[in-house]
Order: structure tokens, then C-alpha cells, then sequence
């Protein structure tokens, strides 16, 4: 009797376990898919919202001048001020770091750390480097 | 009393066994259709954000340099031409009128697209209605009985939810004779508008799609 009724359990712990095995690759699907429609989505917007910043003008020079510029003669002490009065429009959560060659150009008070997009800036002659590389860190 | 017990065990076993086949079963089918429903039910979200990133290249909306158009960079002259300018807000309710051929709708939906200047706050907007395919189904109509259905009255205070602008009635009528939708997604892009050679604006395009 005692080994009949340890028979009768293990038809319950057979079925927890067939039934995790089956739940835990569906629930790891359901959370991959949408995690990564929402990375797809806002790297995306991570690229759009530096290509819109670089785009963009101010005083009549775009941004991307701007930038380049003030690397090689580091001529502008107001460029953290224009470039978070663009970013501040654009990016909704307000979190952001732009960064050239690991200085970092405007920095929210925020750690932004989530989706990345980069490109390569070009610098005025100046003999010594053609250009750097950009990065943009929005949340 | 030996044999009973022993028939007894097994008919407990049976049971056992039966009821796992069973939760295996429901686990599976309804684990199965649970994924396909999530999928079926991003639909939506999807159409939303490829409509977005179609518009974002349109050459009807996008800055040319003279050998290609630009993406992400809409010119001002476009979107005057392409787009109504948003006079006010309550223009956003003007659904019928300000429906534009943009060549892009998705079939049986209704798309609210506007483009903000973040700098000059100027703002155009423009609705994409896609063909009806489905009998006696019309976003438009439903979007009208909506609007002529609207009551902004004192009565707003005791329905439910509190300050919505229709009885619920109301609501009921227009998802029942025209179309009741499947899902609505809203999407946000940053955006550069051109205003003039030396004047580039940063801004927003908001793409609200509701499907059938």
C-alpha cells in the first residue's frame, strides 16, 4: 500500500515537471520577443535622435560643425548648453551622454546606459586627425 | 481485501495519469495560443513603427540634396504642402478633412500622424485612412459617430469614467454599427525639420495608428 501511494505522487511531480519544461521556454520566448521589439525600437530612436542633433542648426552652424570644431580648437565654453537645449527637446526621458574621442560633451544628471548609437565626425583640417567618433547614450 | 486495495490503487493511478495528460495538454495549447495572441497582438505596434519609418523616407515629407532624400530630415515646404498646419488643437479632431494620400495605409485603419517643431512649436498633422476590406467596417464612420456623438457638458462629471466626453451608450453604438478596434499604438521618432538653407529645426513625429 505505502509503495502504491508513492507510485500515486509521482504522477503530480511528473506533471509539475512536464509542465515547467513547457512554461519556462514559453515564458523566455514572450519576454525575448517583446525585449527585443522594444531594443530594436529604441535603437532606432537612439540613431534618429543623433542624426536630428547633428542635422539641426544653431546660430545659423549646424551641430555637427559645432562639435567637430570645438574638438580641435576647444573654442566654445557654451557647447554643453547647446547641446542639451536640442537633446532635452528630443529624448523623452531627459537621461542622455554625448561623448567624442571619451570626453564627454553634455552629460544629464541621469546615468543614461541603454541604447547607443555612434557615428564618425569629421574635423576641420588641422594636420594632425581626420576625425572622431561620436556617441550618443540615451535611456 | 487485498485485490480491493489493490484495484483501488490503480484506479487512483489512472486517474493520476489521466489528469496529467490533461494539464499537459491545456499547458501546451494554452501556453501555444497565449504566444500566438502576444504576436497577433503586436500587430499592431509594428504596423505602427514600419508606417513610421516608410514616412521618415517619404519623399513627400523628406529634405532632397538634389541626388537623394534625406531620412529623418523633413523640409518645412513639404509638410506645408503634404500636411495641414494645426491651427489649434481641437484640429486633431477634424479626422474626415484632414485625411491626405500619402500613398502608404495599412487596410481596415486609421492613422493620425503629426509632426511637432520643438523649437517654434509649429505643428501639422495629417490622417491616413486605409481601404475598407471588411463588410459594413468603416474607421472613418466610427470616428465620425464618435465625434458626433460628443457631449462636453456638465453631465461629463457623473458618467463613467468620470469626464468622458461620450455616454457610454454612445460608445457602444459606434463600435457596434461601424467597427471596434483591435488595437491602438502610439509611437514617437525625433525628427529634423528644414526650415531654410541655414535653419534646421529639431522635432517630433507622433504616429497613432488604430487598426480593425
Amino acid at each position: 500500500m505505502k509503495g502504491q501511494i508513492e507510485w500515486a505522487l509521482v504522477g503530480p511531480i511528473v506533471t509539475v515537471g512536464m509542465a515547467m519544461v513547457i512554461i519556462i521556454p514559453i515564458i523566455f520566448l514572450r519576454v525575448h520577443l517583446m525585449e527585443w521589439v522594444k531594443y530594436e525600437f529604441n535603437y532606432n530612436n537612439a540613431q534618429l535622435t543623433l542624426l536630428t542633433l547633428l542635422s539641426s542648426t544653431y546660430e545659423k552652424r549646424t551641430v555637427s560643425d559645432i562639435i567637430s570644431e570645438h574638438l580641435v580648437l576647444k573654442n566654445n565654453p557654451d557647447i554643453g548648453k547647446i547641446l542639451s537645449s536640442k537633446l532635452d527637446k528630443i529624448v523623452p526621458s531627459k537621461c542622455y551622454k554625448l561623448t567624442a574621442s571619451n570626453i564627454a560633451l553634455v552629460e544629464s544628471s541621469c546615468k543614461a546606459s541603454k541604447y547607443f548609437a555612434n557615428t564618425r565626425i569629421v574635423f576641420p583640417f588641422n594636420g594632425k586627425e581626420v576625425g572622431t567618433d561620436l556617441e550618443l547614450v540615451i535611456d | 481485501m487485498k485485490g480491493l486495495a489493490l484495484s483501488f490503487s490503480q484506479m487512483l493511478m489512472m486517474f493520476v495519469i489521466l489528469g496529467c495528460i490533461i494539464i499537459v495538454l491545456a499547458l501546451f495549447f494554452g501556453g501555444y495560443f497565449d504566444t500566438h495572441t502576444m504576436v497577433e497582438g503586436s500587430d499592431v505596434e509594428r504596423h505602427a513603427i514600419t508606417m513610421a519609418n516608410i514616412l521618415l523616407s517619404s519623399k513627400n515629407l523628406t529634405h532632397s540634396d538634389g541626388n537623394k532624400f534625406l531620412r529623418g530630415i523633413f523640409d518645412k515646404e513639404k509638410l506645408d504642402k503634404s500636411l495641414l498646419k494645426q491651427e489649434s488643437i481641437l484640429d486633431i479632431l477634424n479626422l474626415r478633412n484632414s485625411a491626405r494620400d500619402l500613398g502608404i495605409a495599412y487596410p481596415n485603419s486609421i492613422a493620425f500622424v503629426r509632426v511637432s517643431d520643438l523649437e517654434t512649436n509649429d505643428a501639422w498633422y495629417v490622417s491616413l485612412i486605409g481601404e475598407s476590406t471588411i463588410e459594413g467596417s468603416s474607421m472613418i464612420k466610427r470616428f465620425d459617430c464618435l465625434w458626433n456623438n460628443m457631449k462636453i457638458d456638465v453631465t461629463m462629471l457623473f458618467r463613467i469614467p468620470a469626464f468622458s466626453p461620450w455616454e457610454i451608450w454612445d460608445l457602444r453604438k459606434c463600435e457596434m454599427v461601424y467597427a471596434s478596434s483591435s488595437g491602438v499604438s502610439t509611437q514617437g521618432f525625433p525628427v529634423a525639420i528644414r526650415v531654410s538653407d541655414s535653419e534646421v529645426h529639431v522635432g517630433v513625429m507622433v504616429v497613432e495608428l488604430t487598426e480593425k
